[in-house]
Formats: structure tokens, sequence, C-alpha cells
């Protein structure tokens, strides 16, 4: 946790830093239509986190790995974080719960983030040690690439709406399960993360249910 | 930038100038003056950055060369019975001259002229305008800006020279292709001196390399100090038609004078696409000393209403926004069909 919480601080000062050169910007959020709500279909609170960035994985390896939050994280590459309901985008308070909307300067190059593809990843949770659902996001649209500094104009506008409802987009969570805000358009929704000693104990059920085929086999 | 709106204001001349030898050409032209085109220096930005980008928009029109009215049309021919013009008068790779429509359905419209003929009273333009035109659609024949006559034939406006590599760059788009010609002031090395293109170390470019008012110019400067390169020429006056193209277009204002707002730039009756952040139109303004862009765009459904919106806000109403003289501004189509930007002039003159 304070090893992640070093990291977030170091993405923040990153972010000033960088401010007023030219670098990237990305538009984000869930601002157009849906929001994105917890495994029970209601709509994430503001404060909760949601990051955004490339994993140095593929999307087989993310789903794999749902459960592994640190193995994930170590393979996370952050350009921003923001939290829900910054930017108000259906109103004050509560009306924008489950939505989030922010424009992120960073550069893509020098975090080697350039024409990489774009994640979201957001908890149900102000931190991600504190959280116990996850969705991680991503879309097939072009425009879900890190721009590169260099390109004029470095920028680019993605939106959760974007997400297509399949495992080409979803690669933690699902959607559909309760209503946003704007009381009309289906929740993108987060799934449980499973305990470590949940997933211990499914990888040791794997490994004896293995080992015992192999010795009916032999029989 | 209100100081810029002052001292362009307060310098506009309105003169009547004999244009031509020809009684049928001397009218009323423009009013004339000047303003300070901005160019970023990288001084403020955290060390490291090489290069500050400015969006230069060329508000200054070139004088009138030549105006009256056109008899008929036909395909790429415009025909003046009454003129009084030389054989490629107007014309040649580096005698570059631009006509505008000034009324009827193509006014504010403009067309690079091909060709000049005495016998046949014509121009010949490189877009066919004859839909625009009927009997007393009034004209005006422009000389378009060249790097000569915007930065001085030996670069006196004070852009770093250098090599290729090392010189201020001038960007100039091509909508169509998507490709950049950049321009330079070389000082050294095989070739020569003087101004060039990246196509060629050796080809002089100072009078070929042209712009119209409407073609947004990209400045990457090189060098720390920022520098102000005055720009003296006549205002336009009337409504202007600019042709945007599906993709990335970079455009300028051509007004020295008022305030350009998304609100008053005529923009959303032309056919700007609407829609969320995402699919809609976007207006992108770099601010230089930031080196952060504004996006907006014509939101027109999902949460937070309907109106002129930034990427900052889907509710905060930004119709008042300015797109400044002297600056030019990107606009991404991303609806699948061009269309033509009809710009009011945004002040009042006389």
């Amino acid at each position: 946790m304070k090893q992640f919480k070093s990291f977030l601080l170091a993405g923040v000062c990153a972010f000033v830093s960088v401010a007023t050169s030219q670098g990237s910007q990305v538009t984000w959020g869930a601002a157009q239509s849906n929001g994105v709500g917890d495994a029970s279909g209601n709509p994430l609170p503001t404060g909760d986190l949601v990051l955004i960035g490339h994993f140095n994985l593929t999307n087989a390896q993310i789903m794999a790995n749902g459960g592994n939050t640190a193995f994930l994280m170590a393979n996370f590459v952050q350009y921003a974080s923001d939290f829900i309901g910054d930017g108000q985008p259906n109103g004050p308070g509560t009306a924008s719960d489950g939505y989030w909307l922010a424009n992120s300067i960073n550069s893509s190059n020098v975090l080697s983030l350039q024409n990489t593809q774009i994640y979201y990843w957001v908890f149900n949770s102000t931190t991600v040690g504190g959280a116990t659902q996850q969705g991680i996001y991503t879309s097939t649209a072009s425009n879900w690439k890190f721009p590169d500094d260099t390109a004029v104009p470095p920028t680019t506008i993605t939106d959760l709406s974007e997400v297509q409802h399949t495992v080409a987009g979803i690669l933690w969570g699902s959607f559909g399960t309760g209503i946003s805000r704007d009381g009309t358009s289906p929740l993108y929704n987060l799934a449980p993360i499973p305990e470590p000693s949940t997933v211990g104990l499914v990888t040791f059920g794997l490994i004896c249910a293995a080992a015992a085929g192999r010795r009916v086999r032999r029989s | 930038m209100r100081s810029f709106t002052s001292i362009a204001a307060a310098l506009f001349v309105a003169l009547s100038l004999a244009v031509g030898s020809s009684s049928a050409q001397t009218v009323a032209t423009d009013p004339v003056g000047f303003l300070t085109l901005n160019v970023k220096g990288t001084t403020g930005f955290p060390g490291g950055t090489t290069s500050a980008l400015s969006f230069v928009g060329l508000s200054m029109a070139p004088l009138v060369a030549y105006q009256a009215s056109l008899s008929s049309a036909s395909g790429n021919t415009l025909v003046d019975s009454s003129a009084t013009w030389t054989d490629n008068q107007f014309n040649g790779a580096t005698n570059n001259y631009y006509v505008e429509l000034l009324t009827g359905t193509g006014a504010g419209i403009t067309s690079q002229i091909t060709g000049t003929s005495a016998s046949g009273k014509s121009i010949t333009t490189a877009d066919n305008l004859s839909s625009f035109v009927t009997a007393g659609t009034t004209y005006r024949i422009r000389k378009n800006w060249t790097l000569a006559a915007l930065f001085g034939p030996n670069n006196e406006s004070g852009l770093g020279g250098g090599t290729s590599t090392t010189a201020d760059e001038i960007l100039v788009l091509n909508q169509s292709t998507g490709v950049y010609t950049t321009y330079y002031y070389k000082t050294s090395g095989v070739g020569g001196t003087g101004w060039r293109s990246t196509a060629s170390t050796s080809t002089d470019v100072s009078l070929s390399g042209f712009f119209k008012p409407t073609d947004g110019i990209l400045i990457r400067r090189h060098q720390s100090a920022d520098l102000g390169v005055p720009l003296v020429g006549a205002v336009k006056l009337g409504q202007t038609s600019i042709p945007i193209g599906i993709g990335l277009n970079i455009v300028s204002n051509p007004y020295p004078s008022g305030t350009l707002t998304l609100g008053n730039s005529g923009l959303l009756g032309s056919g700007i696409g609407q829609g969320t952040s995402t699919t809609a139109d976007l207006i992108q303004v770099l601010n230089p000393a930031t080196g952060i862009y504004t996006t907006y765009y014509y939101k027109n459904s999902g949460v937070g209403g309907t109106g002129w919106r930034s990427t900052n806000s889907t509710s905060v109403d930004e119709s008042n926004a300015a797109l400044p003289f002297g600056t030019s501004f990107i606009v991404q189509r991303k609806v699948n069909s061009s269309f033509r930007w009809i710009m009011p002039q945004p002040f009042t003159y006389p």
C-alpha cells in the first residue's frame, strides 16, 4: 500500500512538472451517458479512485490475473489518476455519482506510452489497497491510444461509453447491472477482487485436481 | 489581446487607393493597419524543451491588386469584359494571386489564379466558381502572402536561422494530403542561404512559398526568446468562406479586429458536426504559454445539456470562447463530409 501511495505521488508530481510543457493531453472519464457502478448496480460514490494508463500485458494476461492487483500494478504504467465526481459531468453532489471528467496532461514519450492502448482502472475505494472491487476497461476505438507528444495536436478524447460490452472492452467487470444517474443509461460494473487467500485456495485446488487427474490416468 | 485590438483599430486607415491605371479599377479599398504576430520561444518551459509551437494567424490581408465586377463564368474561367489586365499578370510560380468573390451566394470564397488572359479578359482559377457567379458579381484580386512579404526577404523578422535541423520552422498543412511543408531560413551549408523548404537546400522559396489569410501557420521556434513579427496589410471586409475538409484543418482568423467567438463564428450555421466530445467536430486552441490545448465542440445530447462546450466541463457554456486574431486553430472534422465555414465579419465598419 505504501509502495502504491509512493507510486501515485510520483505520478502526481510528474503531472505537475509537465503541466507547462508541450506533452500530450488525454480527455477521459464517464461523462457522456454511461456511468460506472459497483457489482450490485449502485453508481460509485464521489471520491472513488480511477486510473488511466497502459498495461504491459496482453488483455488475456490482464483477465487471467485480475485477482492479483499487485501483479497488475507492477505491470501498469500510470498516465494520470482522478476521482469519481470530478468535473461534475451530471451536476453537483450525488448527481455525478458514477461519473467523472478529466483533462490530463503528461508526457507520453517520457513514459514510453505513445501510441499504446489506453486502459481505465476503476476501484470502489479512494485507494487501490482499500478496494474490494475493480473494473478494467479499454476500447478498440482508434482514439484509445496515447498521443505522441510531437503530434499536432497531441490530444485524444475518450469516454467510458466507447467501451465494448464484450471481452474486447471489459477485462474485469461487467455491463448492465443498474442505471446511471442520468436515469436511462446502463452502468458499467465493477467485479469483486478475490481475496489473496481465496486465490491461493483456488490455485491449490487446481493443483490438487491436476495431480489427482494425473494419478487417475496412471492407474 | 485587447491591446492588439486597440493598436490595430487605431491604425486602421481608410484609404482610397488607385490600384492600377484604369479608371475602372480606381475604387475604395479596405482599411489598412498592422498587428504583431506572437511567436513563442522556449522560455518558461521546463528544461529539456527544445522547441515551442505557436499557431499563427494571418489576420491582415495583402493589399487589393484589382477589383471590379464579373460578366460571366464558365467552368474555371471568370470573365470581366471591362478588364484591363495583361497576360499572366496574376499567375506564375513567384507571382501568386488569388481571387475572392465579394457578392452573391459565393461571397467570401477564394481561389488561386492559374491563368490571366488579356485578350479573353478572363482569369482561370484553381476551382470551379461558376455556380457562384452571375453578371455583376463583384470580386477582388490580391497577391498571396509570401515568406518574403511576411518575414522579410532576408529574414528581417528575426526568426532563428540555421539549417533544417536548427532553424525555426514554419509549417503549413496541406489539408487534403495531411502533409506539412516546412520552411526555414538557411544561413549556411551547401545550397546557399535564404528561404528554403525541406524539399531542397538550394531552391529559393521566398516568393513561391505562399499563404492566404485563412491559412493557419505553425511556427516551431528553437530559440529561447519570444518574438514579435509585425504584419502590415489590409483589413479584410465582408464574410469569409473557408473550406473545411475531413480530418485536420488549421485555420486562421482573418479579421484583425472585433471578437470572433464560437457563438458568433458562424460555425454552427455552416454545418459543424455536433455530438459528444468523442463524436463531434472539434475546435482546438493552443495556449502557447502553457502548451495546453483547449478543445471545444458543439454538444447536442447527453448529461450536461446542449451547446458549445469544452472538454473541461459538460455543462459550462463556451459560446463566448474567443478565436483570437493573430492566431490560428485546429478544426478536426469528424463527420465524413466537407463543408464551407461561412465566417461573418466580427466587427462593424465603417
